[in-house]
């Protein structure tokens, strides 16, 4: 039962699976390496199947027609894989690795066309055989290829263009692949090499404003807010540049059920909680629980509200600023938030009030002599 | 043709009229059934009963809900008796085939309109129920409750027209003043808990993350049991709570002994040795406010160190209250709890703050709980369990004391009251 | 793969002859032939009848109807006693969360599924459904799902966190054993089913309705299945979303639910219960459907109020999405949230009373013949209208925070879906036995069957109304004597009635068992039309043949094969017999259609069904395992695209001789 055809596989099977199993003893146990060898003794082993079942063998005891066999491009393929691989021996790996999937993909389509030429004594038959085998692989590969590099390249052209310019541009976009996709829906006699060119075309022009786009650098803000490390910031003070707080983290837009709403009106600040039926200066939290206050500005400048942690801190305390790596601070904050708005703060203090030396507080920059005392029992 | 014509197959036919009457003669077992059951359920005095309010609130649901419970079962028993009617009526006593009557729409559009009436009636009602069961402006006194797996924890804050000036914090019994509108600010430290008081009100989750609120208002003083309603894990069947009423002048007394400093065994004695165990083992997790170190500073726990949910029952005023444990186990013998549970509301206060005393300690559960928690309720504590939390408890981890540690524990615990 | 079919070893492979063709090209793509196997176990493992996968379901779900009534039995028996000892608090957590899945996503619905998957295609007189291999694809991935939910056991410890699987309590630190993780994502595989099993049904109600057959006159199981699926069409998106998210929280650190990041819990109870309460009503209405059809038969009168009944249902469809948050009354939602939904579950209310009504005023004026499956029916109009009733005492929000997560809601919704889904899936049973084994049930076992159950079910949950009124919560695997109350009624003596009543009703559904077995080996064959029945699915062999109908019939009335057999007198109204049920098959059969093209088998929904738990295992355990069987599902995906639509004739047994000619048939 077992033939030629289906003898090289399981070698190339066995052969995997010996990798594998010697890479996952001395090299490192399942990571990375080991989930490729491991995609590949998979593969292999649904390869092997594939031919053991469609009965290869049975291929050898027949008469031959040598005009069966059709020209093929995949010996060209494997040797330029061949010299990819040695190339990036010499200069980098990633031409190394390069090499090696071109030539196992151009093996795997050489082998197959091969045997699917000496399946059966019809020759369009062959064809359809190599098909129904290769392209359930080769469709999928080749399309996660080509979107892989088209998102790739309207992402730099994102990146590349300012942020107006780029609202247009996503809908200028969306609306050409509505407009084609509902004139090819409409007129379904298109000729589909006219339809074909189109997406090529378009799929040409976004890659080559991709590579524009990566000539062009980064927008200004992006860049700007990279080079003063905006993307880590976690300060509480005064804003640093008009830039600064578009990329605050930890924010949530608004909640229901807070445990305070603090209110900034008319400079002074105030704490309204649910049963009190006055505005409140002091606010019980209870201990080691994610809490959450709202913070409504009402004055005219753009405000934010500063939390001070205390500075008694626990080791693997839970604290927001903590989780960003920042365990120097101890304090946290909500965004600058224009007059009107409001934004919620999530906060956990892990100790109670007796343990620290300051009182626990919210506060506002740029208003002075106001604070809430947050009380933690 | 005979198996399905107008007499269908004998064997059938004569079956039939047996089990009808079999039929009737279980709706009689049924209907008595319910009847016993009602008559009985109702001298029970199950502390958790909802159809026994002792506050305006649950008093409000339950007046909201028996004209309910009356035209459902009223509904109930016509279409019964109707199904009965039908049965006994039009079995097959060898009639003919009847005409083939696809419906009657003036009879159907009555029969839906009735019940959409008696619906919009009931919803009328309800929702002025539910808007006044919401309101939060009328409040008198504010308690924090915060449920964490498998306790509650109560915190009073500051109030100063009840005479509280600093935060007071407990656990296990809410304690509350009769005659008062309460609103609870509850939440939760883990999961989702939920806080019932069937008694003086329907249930309302504890949900982290969020505050939620509940009025309570007890009539006359006195003891309300209530449980854990939404799953929370483990032990959840072990969450339990009692709400004391106290008159207000009692409550006032609660309050300032709740506020009072904390006394120091005496040099020599028991407890003093167990103050140094509570020191060593215990003060991790539990805070006893005004405890200190022997170096004279203050003691403070620092449960979020140990425990996943980042807190302990404060155990300062421990003895003025009648459970431990998550309100699982009564600090009181079956005799005294029982002189407590069932002291009328005008001697109730006293024998409340009377608090617990060694002759009635339950010092059984108290000293098995010390000995191994995790054995009596069950808890993540088996360190096995622990890695998703990074080596954090889930509730009272087995702490291996020894029995005289337990002893001089026991003795120094008596003293926190 | 054993699915391949090789010449036995010892014969001569053709391709060796040199005279034939080398290999034909049918030989050429192995795997990808259809298989064509039309007896023993391949028939069944590579069928796409929708008979047989109708049976399948109904087996996978008895199946797990017996495990999950066992699980029940011993939280029964846990709770019997106070401080109960039968299990420790871990294993009934285990013990209630599973029991309610299985019952839930194991028994009832694909006993719905199974009953729509045989009984669809037949009541509208079509020889399939649309799509064949994706309705076999549906019931293995249920079995996949049902398999991978029930893994855990075996495997740590099941789900612990309740079907309901609040966030956060289900997330990693409060539930760490891997039982949720099997949960969730068994539950995704099993929502596959009814997800295709939706679109499938769907499509074949509205595309293969017989000649004649208008959507207002189509038997109302029929409608009310359609409903269902619609409901299951817009419902499990939702869960699966939900599942999807608590996937990730648990495997790879998302924070959908975690508070700490500025999540709300809230989140998961919405999404839940925006499945979960159109779920109710999913595995409620097919049994309204299957009474629908018995109590007519039995009455000897057609649906009182038909477009009543059918609008109503898709009245409750439609309805049935605008009342979740009553699930959430307790959970702080706000007043007015909580007002509206309190209105809007009153108002549900009014059109599942118009089907009690109209089932009595069915039954009301007729011949009234009380076989089991009628007694069952008639227990579901009782049973039900008592859940129903139960039901809008909590409707009524203010009253329903003293109830909710106490017995009483128990109560209610076992007399919901046992009294209701269950009793009318039992009626179905009694009903249909006939038409799908051609062997009539014992109908003397089947009354014992009955009564035990109706006495079981009433002593198990009719206590639970006076446990939960008097305070007692759910999920809590002990309750203590401190507050049982006192007396001798007190909340002790009906835990004990509740458990003695749960033993009662396991022996009545073992009555069920042993009815099926006794059956099973009688030689009786059942008549053609044992009950005098009224729809078409009766207009065919007992049971019928793969292709359904020799010759579509066509359809003039509503209860079409009961106007095929009866007129009425145009002076009594009375109705007399014209037609015996025989010479309406004779007259079928003598119209046969000459060409019946019935798809063929094929080995990939089993194949793509199987990768599903690898993906499973490989999330909960080693992601190398999920890529396998990510591979084996995209295998099995193209082998499913790429096979031919039908076998060859070639590949063939000799054709069917069954008395007239049926093309490419293997039946």
């Amino acid at each position: 039962m077992f033939k030629v055809g289906s003898k090289l596989f399981l070698g190339l099977t066995g052969f995997a699976a010996l990798t594998l199993v010697a890479y996952l003893i001395f090299v490192e146990r399942l990571a990375l390496g080991g989930v490729a060898l491991s995609v590949v003794f998979a593969v292999l082993v649904g390869l092997s199947a594939v031919i053991i079942m469609i009965n290869d063998g049975d291929s050898e005891v027949q008469p031959r027609d040598v005009s069966l066999v059709r020209a093929s491009m995949w010996p060209l393929v494997t040797v330029v894989g061949f010299v990819l691989l040695i190339l990036g021996l010499v200069v980098a790996q990633v031409y190394f690795i390069f090499g090696i999937v071109v030539v196992l993909a151009a093996l795997t389509e050489w082998l197959v066309q091969a045997w699917s030429e000496s399946a059966s004594d019809d020759a369009a038959h062959n064809e359809s055989a190599r098909r129904r085998l290769l392209h359930p692989i080769e469709f999928p590969v080749i399309a996660t290829l080509g979107l892989g590099v088209i998102i790739f390249a309207f992402s730099r052209i994102m990146l590349a263009i300012s942020k107006s310019a780029g609202a247009v541009a996503f809908i200028v976009l969306s609306s050409l692949v509505l407009l084609v996709g509902a004139i090819v829906a409409l007129r379904p006699a298109l000729k589909s090499a006219l339809v074909s060119g189109i997406c090529v075309a378009g799929a040409v022009g976004i890659v080559v404003g991709g590579i524009a786009g990566q000539g062009a650098g980064l927008r200004t803000e992006l860049a700007e807010a990279a080079a003063e490390g905006h993307f880590l910031h976690r300060e509480c003070g005064e804003e640093k540049s008009k830039y600064f707080d578009k990329k605050a983290m930890k924010t949530i837009s608004l909640r229901t059920n807070p445990v305070a709403i603090v209110e900034l009106r008319g400079g002074v600040l105030s704490a309204i909680m649910t049963g009190f039926n006055e505005p409140q200066k002091i606010v019980s939290v209870p201990r080691g629980n994610p809490v959450t206050f709202i913070f409504r500005n009402f004055d005219d400048a753009e405000r934010r509200m500063v939390a001070s942690l205390g500075t008694a801190m626990a080791a693997g305390a839970e604290t927001s600023t903590e989780k960003e790596g920042h365990s120097d601070s101890n304090e946290t904050c909500t965004q600058l938030i224009p007059q009107g708005a409001e934004q919620a703060l999530t906060v956990t203090y892990a100790k109670p009030s007796i343990a620290q030396e300051d009182p626990l507080t919210l506060t506002v920059p740029g208003v002075t002599g106001q604070a809430i005392e947050v009380v933690v029992p | 043709m005979n198996h399905r014509s107008s007499n269908e197959t004998p064997a059938v036919g004569r079956l039939s009229v047996a089990r009808v009457k079999a039929r009737r003669f279980g709706q009689c077992a049924l209907v008595a059934t319910g009847a016993i059951a009602l008559l009985g359920s109702c001298a029970t005095n199950a502390p958790q009963d909802t159809w026994q309010p002792k506050g305006p609130n649950a008093k409000m649901i339950d007046d909201l809900q028996q004209p309910v419970f009356a035209v459902a079962g009223i509904i109930g028993i016509i279409v019964s008796v109707a199904v009965a009617y039908v049965i006994w009526r039009y079995k097959d006593r060898g009639q003919p085939i009847p005409e083939q009557t696809h419906g009657k729409p003036a009879l159907e559009i009555t029969l839906t309109v009735i019940p959409a009436l008696i619906l919009a009636v009931v919803g009328v009602f309800t929702f002025r129920v539910i808007f006044d069961l919401a309101r939060t402006d009328d409040t008198q006194l504010v308690i924090n409750v915060t449920g964490q797996q498998w306790w509650w924890e109560y915190d009073y804050p500051v109030q100063n027209e009840w005479g509280i000036t600093q935060p007071i914090i407990s656990s296990g019994q809410l304690v509350m003043p009769a005659g008062t509108k309460v609103l609870l600010r509850e939440t939760s430290r883990d999961v989702i808990h939920s806080y019932w008081i069937p008694a003086l009100n329907g249930k309302r989750d504890a949900v982290p993350g969020r505050i939620h609120t509940l009025r309570l208002e007890a009539d006359e003083p006195g003891i309300y049991a209530g449980q854990c309603t939404e799953f929370c894990g483990l032990s959840h069947a072990n969450m339990r709570m009692e709400a004391v009423a106290l008159s207000k002048e009692d409550f006032a007394r609660w309050i300032a002994n709740q506020q009072a400093a904390y006394q120091a065994p005496a040099e020599g004695t028991l407890a003093k040795e167990g103050e140094a165990v509570f020191l060593n083992q215990c003060v991790r997790c539990h805070q006893v406010d005004g405890l200190k170190r022997p170096d004279g500073t203050l003691a403070i726990a620092a449960p979020d160190e140990n425990v996943w949910s980042g807190a302990a029952p404060n155990l300062t005023k421990l003895m003025t209250r009648n459970t431990f444990a998550g309100a699982m186990f009564d600090l009181l013998r079956d005799a005294c709890r029982d002189d407590v549970w069932k002291a009328d509301s005008a001697e109730f206060g006293v024998k409340y703050l009377a608090g617990v005393d060694e002759a009635c300690l339950n010092v059984n559960d108290l000293r098995a709980w010390l000995r191994n928690a995790p054995e009596v309720k069950p808890m993540y504590a088996n360190p096995a369990l622990l890695t998703e939390t990074n080596g954090k408890y889930r509730g009272m981890p087995n702490l291996g004391l020894s029995e005289s540690d337990i002893d001089k524990l026991v003795a120094y615990l008596l003293t926190l009251k | 793969m054993a699915i391949i079919e090789r010449p036995a070893p010892g014969t001569t492979v053709p391709a060796l002859t040199p005279a034939a063709p080398a290999i034909t090209p049918s030989r050429t793509y192995g795997a990808l032939r259809r298989p064509v196997a039309t007896t023993g176990w391949k028939s069944w493992l590579f069928t796409v009848d929708h008979k047989k996968l109708g049976l399948m379901y109904g087996a996978t779900a008895l199946f797990f109807f017996i495990v999950g009534g066992l699980e029940a039995v011993l939280i029964r028996l846990q709770l019997a006693a106070p401080d109960g000892k039968v299990l420790n608090a871990d294993l009934y957590n285990q013990m209630f969360t599973m029991h309610a899945t299985t019952m839930v996503f194991l028994f009832v619905m694909p006993m719905a599924a199974g009953f729509a998957n045989y009984f669809v295609p037949l009541q509208i007189g079509a020889r399939d459904v649309a799509f064949p291999r994706i309705n076999a694809f549906g019931f293995w991935c249920l079995l996949a799902g049902g398999i991978v939910v029930n893994l855990a056991w075996f495997l740590g410890g099941a789900a612990d966190g309740g079907w309901f699987m609040y966030a956060p309590n289900s997330g990693p630190v409060f539930s760490p054993s891997k039982g949720v993780d099997f949960w969730t994502l068994g539950l995704q595989i099993a929502g596959i089913a009814s997800l295709t099993g939706a679109i499938n049904l769907i499509v074949t109600v509205l595309n293969m309705r017989a000649p004649g057959m208008t959507l207002m006159k189509m038997p109302v199981f029929t409608w009310m299945i359609t409903v269902v699926q619609f409901l299951l069409l817009f419902a499990v998106p939702v869960i699966t979303v939900a599942l999807f998210l608590l996937t990730f929280q648990r495997s790879f650190g998302a924070q959908f639910f975690d508070v700490a990041a500025g999540a709300d819990p809230l989140l998961w109870q919405h999404l839940f219960w925006i499945f979960g309460h159109p779920e109710v009503y999913i595995l409620i209405l097919p049994s309204f459907g299957i009474i629908s059809e018995v109590l007519p038969v039995f009455s000897r009168k057609p649906l009182f109020g038909y477009p009543f009944v059918v609008f109503s249902g898709a009245a409750i469809g439609f309805v049935g999405w605008g009342v979740w948050a009553h699930h959430m009354f307790a959970s702080g939602l706000g007043p007015v949230s909580v007002a509206v939904f309190s209105l809007a579950t009153m108002a549900i209310a009014v059109p599942t009373g118009v089907k009690i009504i109209n089932w009595t005023l069915t039954m009301w004026g007729g011949k009234l013949v009380f076989t089991t499956a009628m007694k069952f029916a008639i227990g579901l109009v009782v049973l039900f209208t008592i859940g129903g009733l139960s039901g809008v005492t909590h409707s009524v929000a203010p009253s329903d925070t003293q109830q909710t997560d106490t017995y009483y809601i128990v109560a209610h919704f076992h007399y919901v879906l046992f009294g209701g889904a269950i009793f009318g899936i039992f009626s179905g049973f009694y009903y249909w036995w006939p038409k799908m084994f051609g062997k009539m049930l014992n109908e003397r076992l089947g009354s014992w069957n009955f009564w035990l159950m109706v006495i079981g079910m009433n002593m198990t949950f009719g206590p639970m109304h006076i446990l939960g009124l008097q305070g007692q919560p759910r999920r809590m695997y002990v309750w203590t004597e401190a507050r049982a109350g006192e007396g001798f009624f007190n909340l002790g003596f009906w835990n004990l009635i509740a458990s003695i009543g749960s033993l009662i009703l396991t022996v009545g559904i073992g009555l069920f068992l042993i009815n099926v077995v006794v059956t099973a080996r009688s030689k009786v064959r059942a008549p053609l039309d044992p009950w005098n029945a009224r729809s078409l699915e009766w207009m065919t062999s007992n049971p019928p043949k793969e292709h359904n109908f020799d010759s579509i019939p066509h359809v003039h009335h509503l209860d079409e094969f009961f106007h095929r057999k009866y007129e009425e007198d145009p002076t009594t109204h009375s109705m007399r017999e014209v037609a015996s049920a025989e010479d309406v098959l004779a007259e079928l059969e003598r119209n046969a259609d000459q060409h019946i093209h019935m798809p063929s088998p094929s080995y990939w929904p089993l194949v793509l069904a199987c990768g599903m738990p690898f993906v499973a295992l490989g999330v909960i355990y080693s992601i190398p395992v999920a890529i396998a069987g990510g591979l084996i599902m995209l295998y099995a995906l193209y082998g499913w695209a790429l096979e031919p639509s039908t076998a060859p004739e070639s590949d063939f047994d000799a054709p069917s001789s069954n008395g007239h000619a049926v093309g490419a048939s293997h039946g």
